[in-house]
């Protein structure tokens, strides 16, 4: 019954995981980028979250895509001052760009917000679902779905329609796409928006799911992402979301099978992406990144 | 005749006048046009509310003494620093005070791990740094030249434990702490597990995390299956509060007793109901102290602190820091001229180390051989959404 309960615990972690990484892969699919500011997008947007509901009392369902709308136009924003205006030739200045833009997102978070831990709101209320020993919160339940249906909804939204199409095309060959009448410059604006949007949303969820939120929570999801990005192969959306649950299940078991005194959570973490890199370069599920 | 009674009555006047100068005590003026203190709070990371508490009882005590005449004369004048709650960037901040700004004294840092970073480098620096709120046992051995207006960490929580365990009639616990944090890893690791042998608590198994793990359901899942009587939380509030919400979540009534730096309003903010009956110490007594002193002194903080909040005990440790300063520094005739720093600093260090029942809004505090604090310290219980004194 413990480990059942582990599983879900693991499957919870994951899920935000696996949403902090979608947003990652989808912008280094598309740019060959590793936006490193992408975390500080999530906690920019655990932030909105906490004051639209502070302020106006709004539901999570109205919440929700409101602060995936602000967080959206503020990664259109990152994307059109600090990385479209330089140039592609200095191959790591984007890269540093997007460093500078995550010290100055968290030291404005620390300014406005203080440089401390936040309660996150209530958004919905908490009901204990019991089984025998083994219990499952509703608000849990309920991140859960809306992590897994956000992935569902994104996936259609590549496979399916026009601009997923083109985001695919733009991955594979800027140039081919240019010629074959794609508008670059707007698909890459879009992804930045909907990558920027996903991780507005996993700045909510993570609010909701570990109850309190602070400037430096980017970080840590930062990190975590990227690892799910190489676990699930660079670019590989659908990558993305398995990796994000392996490596949830992988952090609970770490617990659950070293001796309990020494937390090697982040040693597991990293731990296996470093034997991806070694034995696994392009991640479980195959790259989908094209050399440029 | 005349002249006679005339040369008499000055002679009066002039003893008169004597005798007044020497009996009011007025410190010579220093050199200068100010006081130059160092201020190293952390207001931002894992002890931001402790940083905040000392900055803001700081800048009370030198509001109030600034408008009382200052130091020998002069105001004091606070040159701020943040050290993030972090060991590395303290080394070159405290370097900076020392060196650049060259101020006499440094009031801070605030929390153990920075302490174990900053203190070793000041018998270079030859610089007194006063922490207000560290409590690792060992510390202030360190160096000649830190010393720690606070109780260590084992003192406060002796009789949190006892009265812990006669109220919830606790036999068996876990503890649980952060492995990244200095007084966190002490308690948790040593102190925690000696307190619950003395007072006959069966320790059943000993969790570690980190500081930036956000989520504690695996840690609450395996505690859950031992079925303790209740949990050690050696941790900041943040992590305390997340831990306490968690075991909730899942079902545990076990209670809580959290190291030093859990007692703090922060706790009770992000816990909210679930740290009701949460155990924690104070080294200062703040709630209902009837001392007009400790009470005008909240009420002030309460005008300046974020939402409100009540302060915890580094905020009234930080304000009579700076009056020790001011007594040490006029006390041992610290000169304030440049060429004489430090000579000043020295001096410094000699009237901290000898610092005797000193009657600050902490208690009255008493440097002991190694620079640690000794005063009151008080059992804290969460009820009712506020700390209580037990």
């Amino acid at each position: 019954m413990i480990l059942f309960q582990q599983l879900i615990n693991g499957l919870m972690l994951g899920a935000t995981y696996s949403l902090v990484a979608i947003g990652y892969t989808l912008i280094f699919g598309v740019l060959g980028l590793l936006h490193f500011a992408h975390g500080e997008v999530l906690m920019a947007g655990a932030f909105m979250g906490l004051y639209i509901i502070l302020w106006s009392g709004l539901p999570l369902y109205i919440t929700l895509p409101l602060t995936m709308i602000a967080t959206g136009i503020l990664g259109l924003i990152v994307q059109f001052f600090a990385i479209r205006p330089i140039k592609k030739d200095y191959h790591l200045a984007p890269l540093l760009s997007t460093i500078g833009v995550t010290i100055i997102l968290q030291h404005l978070a620390i300014k406005i917000f203080g440089g401390y831990g936040t309660r996150f709101p209530d958004a919905i209320s908490t009901k204990i679902y019991k089984f025998g020993a083994l219990t499952i919160s509703s608000d849990s339940l309920l991140i859960f779905g809306i992590a897994v249906m956000l992935m569902l909804v994104l996936y259609f939204f590549i496979a399916k329609t026009k601009v997923g199409r083109a985001m695919r095309a733009v991955a594979e060959s800027h140039l081919t796409a240019g010629f074959l009448g794609v508008n670059v410059d707007r698909i890459v604006l879009i992804t930045f928006g909907v990558a920027s949007a996903l991780a507005g949303a996993a700045g909510v969820l993570v609010g909701i799911a570990f109850h309190t939120i602070t400037p430096f929570m980017g970080l840590t999801f930062a990190l975590k992402g990227l690892v799910v990005m190489l676990l699930g192969g660079l670019g590989n959306v659908v990558g993305a979301m398995i990796g994000g649950l392996i490596l949830g299940l992988a952090e609970v078991s770490s617990v659950v099978l070293i001796p309990s005194e020494i937390n090697l959570q982040d040693v597991f973490a990293f731990g296996i992406m470093i034997l991806i890199l070694i034995f696994k370069p392009e991640g479980l599920f195959g790259t989908r990144v094209s050399k440029r | 005749m005349k002249k006679d009674r005339f040369v008499l009555s000055m002679f009066i006047v002039f003893i008169l006048v004597t005798c007044l100068v020497i009996a009011v005590p007025v410190h010579a003026k220093l050199a200068g046009d100010k006081v130059k203190v160092g201020g190293l709070f952390g207001v931002s990371g894992v002890c931001a509310e402790w940083g905040t508490n000392g900055k803001i009882g700081t800048e009370i005590a030198v509001e109030e003494i600034n408008a009382a005449g200052g130091i020998g004369g002069l105001p004091i004048e606070i040159t701020w620093y943040d050290d993030e709650c972090k060991g590395a960037p303290v080394i070159p901040l405290v370097e900076k005070l020392t060196k650049k700004d060259k101020v006499l004294v440094i009031n801070g840092p605030c929390q153990s791990s920075t302490c174990e970073v900053a203190f070793p480098k000041l018998n270079r620096l030859k610089i007194v740094s006063i922490a207000f709120c560290s409590s690792k046992p060992g510390l202030s051995k360190l160096s000649k030249w830190g010393f720690r207006n606070t109780l260590t960490s084992d003192k406060q929580l002796d009789p949190a434990v006892k009265k812990w365990k006669a109220k919830y009639g606790i036999k068996t616990a876990v503890v649980i702490y952060n492995s990244e944090d200095a007084v966190s890893t002490v308690e948790g690791k040593k102190i925690m597990p000696v307190l619950f042998e003395k007072h006959g608590i069966k320790l059943l198994k000993m969790f570690s995390f980190q500081t930036q793990t956000v989520d504690f359901a695996p840690f609450i899942t395996e505690i859950k299956a031992l079925n303790p009587d209740g949990i050690g939380i050696g941790s900041c509030y943040e992590a305390g509060a997340k831990i306490a919400i968690e075991a909730r979540r899942q079902g545990i009534k076990a209670q809580f007793i959290g190291g030093a730096c859990n007692s703090t309003p922060g706790l009770i903010e992000v816990g909210g109901e679930a740290v009701e009956g949460y155990y924690g110490s104070t080294a200062a007594w703040i709630q209902g102290n009837p001392d007009p002193r400790v009470i005008k002194f909240v009420k002030e903080f309460k005008k300046r602190s974020p939402a409100g909040k009540d302060p915890t005990y580094g905020g009234l440790r930080a304000y009579d820091n700076m009056y020790i300063i001011k007594k040490v520094i006029e006390e041992e005739g610290v000169t304030n001229k440049p060429g004489d720093l430090q000579k000043d600093r020295e001096k410094i260090r000699q009237g901290w180390a000898k610092l005797k029942n000193y009657p600050g809004i902490s208690g009255v505090t008493t440097m002991n051989e190694e620079g640690d604090g000794q005063g009151g310290v008080k059992t804290l219980v969460v009820k009712g959404g506020e700390f209580l004194v037990k």
